[in-house]
């Protein structure tokens, strides 16, 4: 503790530094000539002096530089490179304009552009996409997914095709921090997992974070996935769109007011239900979602966008069940310039997550959801080009209400029943610097001040020696405890409080203008919980605050890189190792009853985690052949020790596993333009099998006529290993007026038809009686057709 | 609950491709599994209105595709009513069968729900013991064969099942159905002391006679049977639950580390027989 509250002394003294040299600063935003939305991550360059920065996440950059005259370069991939010549004798600030360059559709990238900046930064493990590379990657059924795309970098993974969510250096899938437009999302996927809900037309810039995150983000452990939406065409009115084989989209954008205010709509639906009729099938799944951006620029100091998301997925059978789920969330932003070097961003957040299950068969309904309303205000400080600060607050109000059932006929044998809402209050302050100490070596520490207050509720109950798991100590079975009673605490006070300090900090050390090596350590804090005993989580799932039962889950991950930029450019490889440890990690006992269970601590065992793994990234960023390779090895294990020496635990209180383990990981990716009409997008992906539990062993049980499987230690065995081979032939024929722009997509999914396990279960055939393994593969060779267009 | 995951499980066949493969499987060291049940069966033809049957299984588990039960037919099997001191003997009969010698089938006349029953088995040296008491159940109101309200195809028929609900605190039932369709059901949710509808799904067999069995329960009995239902119908898919061992009830004494599979339980059971019908009377109307 004291170690720490040094370090921030030394950043705040830091700060007052006073600037010497006598120094103008120079300032502005970059834009997108076309539509006048603001452009993240454009890299500009003062070759003179050897200085770079990137635009921030509003666009925005600063310098500070002495007098001269200077030539500024602004190079954003898929734009066409500007230079500005400026002659400082006082402070400036100007908009630049970027125009798109004409070949957008045919550029592949994947972070880093300009290596003079990314070799010379702090920032490591990380990835940015941009939306037409997502578009690229051939995809299941042609449907490009944000998801998907990203699982084929380095250190990210699914446990299967169908998974909902992705893991991220062996963290699971509630660990990642799904940022839309700044507002958190409690699921990113449609229909359990097939897509993800994040229109791909709409993605600006997505930025990936698996290590070193910023102190500016915290409550998740693993990972931050930042996506930005587009703001929409300032100047005219254009639309996009495209026609597929599970859904069509549309979007739409233009002024309200020329140069000042913008809209962007955008939609999706799945239409498969709608034939399924013809067919006499009256069950159906589907899902939609909307996008709607507003951006209004009062004067060049002052921005307001508007961004709203909203997205359902609907899975009907008849008569047996109907299901809906989905998000909505609400973000109003201010941006505000209070001078060259001082910038501002203020959010408030609106959002909610519902579940609602329908199960006509036994006559109820029931209905779980969280709503939270978040409060950011963020601040970008530039002090000096050595020196740069960013700091700021975030606050989020939670109301997570675990379920309510009610009856659906009108018999009433159910009793309308509504759990106890659980509140919570999650704050933050944080702040970070980007310090050059010499023009070789760089500095980034941060520190996160995170609290999480638990607000009272009724009826809490009341355990022997507080443990809701009661241990049989004779059977070694552990079971839900039975209360010794209850208590209750107002709604308006504290039933548990948590404070803690997450230091993060970043190293770069440039050796030359093509090397560099980086290092960087994290502490994290997770305050809500997604509950999951399933292999892959479901959207039944519940996520649940930490309280007088949970104590928040902890991480450090330390990390290291060696980055180098080859042949100026044309490639870039990094190699990153890192360590990973859990604290607190939330699990289950054997045969835990997690579904509508309203005493989830009942069903829960506490224990640690530990990953660790090697990854590789080699891209080719130009040329008529692009693309990447991403090698890992890791390792992901899980530890439940019993909480007494006599308690057994799971897995004999030994290491095991994690349910994502995956020893190697390959993919390739790579496209090749023959000309401007045609061009060929391939992938390759190759995956260690995860673990799973394999049965080992069956006796009969004759009172109930019943086959009983015998299981494995949790997670002893591994399915068959994962390969897939995709292919994608783009034709974009030569428009014939200049208003649109086609583009035709042919692909075909899992090329060699490669029957990759999904699960494997032991089960007893009904026919013949016997006992039997069942591979259960999702997708087989699919080929598929798609449309996309621009007007 | 954990029933739901199955029409879930059926939307994805729609897409997705199950077959069943060749895979090596490690085999445990074999265990004794034992199944034992003390049941006091509602029979109005009685004169006490049930009859008391008991039976002891014996086997030791095998490995998974085996299909030869590895019967144990050497032990030694004794049920102890504790407070009246009375012991009664088991002999094997036949295939891991063990049934009340003839002197102690005299001896059950009835079942004392406060009485605790302890059973007893030796075998090779070791001794697995585990007490219980009767657990009550409630009677079947009326079991039928009803079309299918959710049903997919015209001739889809399900079992509607009604029960009178029992008042006081949480209370657990039994439902087995036969061949190993098994599930628990609590009454947390239900009108307190209402009568109690609900369907089920059933492998559709015709003209036969399909015999529901209501059992009393504890939640420890539940939990088991709910655990059976999990690990043998919905373990390990997309949307599984991690599979696990079912434990039971059973403790070794001698050595605790080589426990046992398999459940004691002390039930009372109604009974209900309906006959299966191919094309049910309510097709007609």
């Amino acid at each position: 503790m004291k170690k720490q509250l040094y370090f921030l002394n030394l950043l705040f003294s830091l700060s007052f530094v006073s600037i010497w040299a006598q120094k103008y600063t120079i300032s502005g935003s970059v834009e997108n000539a076309n539509s006048q939305e603001k452009l993240i991550g454009v890299n500009i360059f003062i070759k003179d002096l050897n200085i770079g920065a990137t635009t921030n996440s509003y666009g925005y950059y600063t310098f500070n530089v002495p007098e001269g005259t200077y030539d500024i370069s602004y190079s954003f991939i898929g734009y066409e490179t500007a230079t500005k010549t400026i002659q400082v004798n006082s402070n400036l600030s100007w908009v630049t304009e970027l125009s798109p360059a004409l070949e957008t559709l045919d550029e592949v990238v994947i972070a880093k552009t300009k290596q003079q900046v990314s070799l010379k930064g702090t920032e490591m493990s990380t990835n940015t996409l941009q939306g037409t590379t997502i578009k690229n990657i051939p995809a299941v059924l042609g449907e490009a997914d944000v998801i998907k795309a990203i699982t084929l970098l380095p250190g990210v993974s699914t446990a299967n095709e169908t998974a909902s969510g992705f893991n991220v250096r062996g963290g699971s899938s509630d660990q990642n921090l799904i940022l839309m437009d700044e507002a958190t999302l409690f699921s990113s996927s449609h229909l359990f997992g097939f897509f993800s809900i994040f229109n791909p037309d709409i993605v600006k810039d997505l930025k990936l974070y698996k290590g070193g995150i910023p102190a500016r983000y915290g409550g998740r452990l693993s990972s931050v996935l930042d996506i930005r939406q587009r703001e929409g065409n300032k100047k005219e009115f254009h639309g996009e769109g495209g026609i597929g084989t599970i859904t069509s989209r549309l979007l739409l954008e233009g002024p309200i007011q020329k140069n000042k205010t913008s809209f962007l709509v955008a939609g999706r639906t799945s239409y498969v239900h709608l034939f399924l009729p013809l067919f006499d099938i009256s069950n159906s799944a589907s899902y939609y979602d909307f996008n709607l951006k507003v951006n209004h620029t009062i004067n060049e100091k002052n921005n307001f966008y508007l961004s709203s998301y909203s997205g359902v997925d609907n899975f009907e059978l008849e008569g047996v069940l109907s299901n809906q789920y989905g998000n909505r969330f609400t973000n109003f932003r201010w941006n505000h310039v209070f001078s060259s070097n001082l910038f501002s961003n203020t959010s408030l957040i609106y959002a909610d997550y519902f579940y609602k299950l329908d199960l006509n068969v036994v006559g109820f309904s029931w209905k779980s959801d969280i709503t939270y309303l978040n409060f950011k205000y963020d601040f970008e400080h530039y002090l000096k080009d050595e020196f740069k600060l960013k700091y700021g607050l975030n606050l989020i109000n939670y109301s997570f209400n675990p379920g309510s059932i009610k009856s659906l006929s009108d018999s009433n044998q159910f009793i309308s029943e509504r759990f106890t809402e659980k509140k919570g209050l999650e704050g933050a302050l944080y702040v970070e610097a980007d310090i050059d100490i010499s023009d070789k070596l760089k500095i980034s520490p941060g520190l996160r001040l995170s609290n999480f207050l638990r607000f009272g509720e009724p009826n809490i109950s009341i355990y022997e020696n507080n443990q809701p798991v009661f241990y049989e100590q004779n059977t070694n079975i552990y079971k839900e405890a039975d209360p010794i009673g209850e208590t209750s605490i107002s709604r308006n006070k504290i039933w548990k409080d948590f404070y803690n300090l997450e230091p993060r900090i970043g190293l770069a050390y440039e050796i030359n203008d093509a090397n560099a090596i980086k290092a960087s350590y994290q502490r994290t804090v997770q305050y809500v919980h997604l509950i999951s005993n399933t292999s892959t989580p479901t959207p039944l799932d519940i996520w649940t605050p930490s309280g007088g039962f949970i104590e928040p889950e902890k991480s450090n991950q330390w990390a290291a890189g060696y980055f180098r930029d080859i042949a100026d450019g044309a490639f870039t490889l990094s190699t990153e190792m890192y360590y990973k440890e859990i604290e607190n990690k939330i699990n289950f006992f054997d045969g835990a009853d997690i579904i509508g269970n309203r005493n989830i601590e009942r069903t829960l065992l506490f224990g640690k985690g530990r990953a660790y793994g090697l990854e590789f990234l080699l891209q080719k960023n130009i040329g008529k052949f692009q693309g990447w390779l991403a090698y890992t090895f890791s390792r992901s294990e899980e530890l439940i020790a019993g909480r007494t020496p006599n308690e057994i635990g799971i897995n004999n209180s030994e290491w095991f596993p994690s349910n994502f383990d995956k020893t190697h990981d390959i993919s390739i990716i790579g496209n090749y333009s023959f000309n401007k009409k045609w061009k060929l997008n391939a992938s390759f992906n190759f995956q260690t099998g995860v673990p799973a539990t394999f049965a080992s062993g069956a006796y009969n049980l004759a009172s109930f006529d019943i086959k009983v499987p015998v299981f494995g230690e949790r997670n002893a065995n591994r399915l068959p290993n994962f390969h897939r081979f995709d292919i994608a032939v783009n034709y974009t024929p030569k428009p014939k007026n200049k208003k649109w722009q086609g583009e035709w997509v042919f692909s075909i999914y899992n090329l060699y038809n490669r029957k990759n396990a999904n699960s494997i279960t032991f089960e007893r055939n009904f026919e013949t009686n016997r006992n039997e393994a069942i591979r259960l593969s999702i997708f087989g060779i699919i080929p598929a057709v798609s449309y996309n267009f621009k007007f | 609950m954990k029933k739901i995951w199955y029409y879930f499980v059926i939307f994805f066949s729609l897409l997705a491709c199950e077959e069943a493969i060749d895979l090596d499987l490690d085999t445990e060291p074999p265990r004794l599994v034992i199944d034992a049940a003390l049941l006091r069966t509602r029979n109005e033809n009685t004169a006490t209105g049930f009859e008391n049957s008991a039976q002891v299984n014996l086997s030791f588990t095998r490995s998974f595709f085996s299909e030869t039960p590895l019967p144990v037919t050497n032990a030694q099997v004794t049920i102890t009513a504790i407070n009246a001191n009375i012991i009664l003997n088991f002999i094997h009969v036949d295939g891991g069968s063990y049934a009340l010698d003839s002197e102690s089938t005299t001896k059950i006349n009835g079942i004392d729900p406060t009485e605790s029953f302890k059973l007893s088995v030796i075998h090779n040296g070791e001794t697995y013991e585990s007490t219980e008491k009767l657990q009550l159940a409630t009677p079947i109101i009326e079991a039928k064969q009803i079309k299918n309200p959710g049903g997919f195809d015209e001739e889809d028929f399900v079992i509607e099942v009604t029960f009178q609900d029992k008042p006081g605190s949480i209370n657990y039932f039994v439902f087995d159905f036969g061949g190993g369709d098994i599930f628990s059901i609590d009454d947390e949710f239900i009108e307190e002391g209402s009568a109690f509808t609900f369907i089920n799904n059933f492998d559709k067999q015709v003209d036969r006679d399909l015999k529901i069995k209501l059992i009393g329960a504890d939640q420890r009995f539940a939990i088991y049977i709910d655990d059976l239902a999990t690990i043998t119908t919905d373990s390990g898919g997309p949307f599984g639950v991690v599979p696990f061992k079912v434990r039971g009830n059973i403790v070794n004494i001698t050595n605790p580390d080589n426990f046992p599979f398999g459940y004691f339980r002390v039930n009372e059971v109604y009974e209900s027989t309906i006959l299966l019908e191919d094309t049910p009377k309510f097709f007609d109307e």
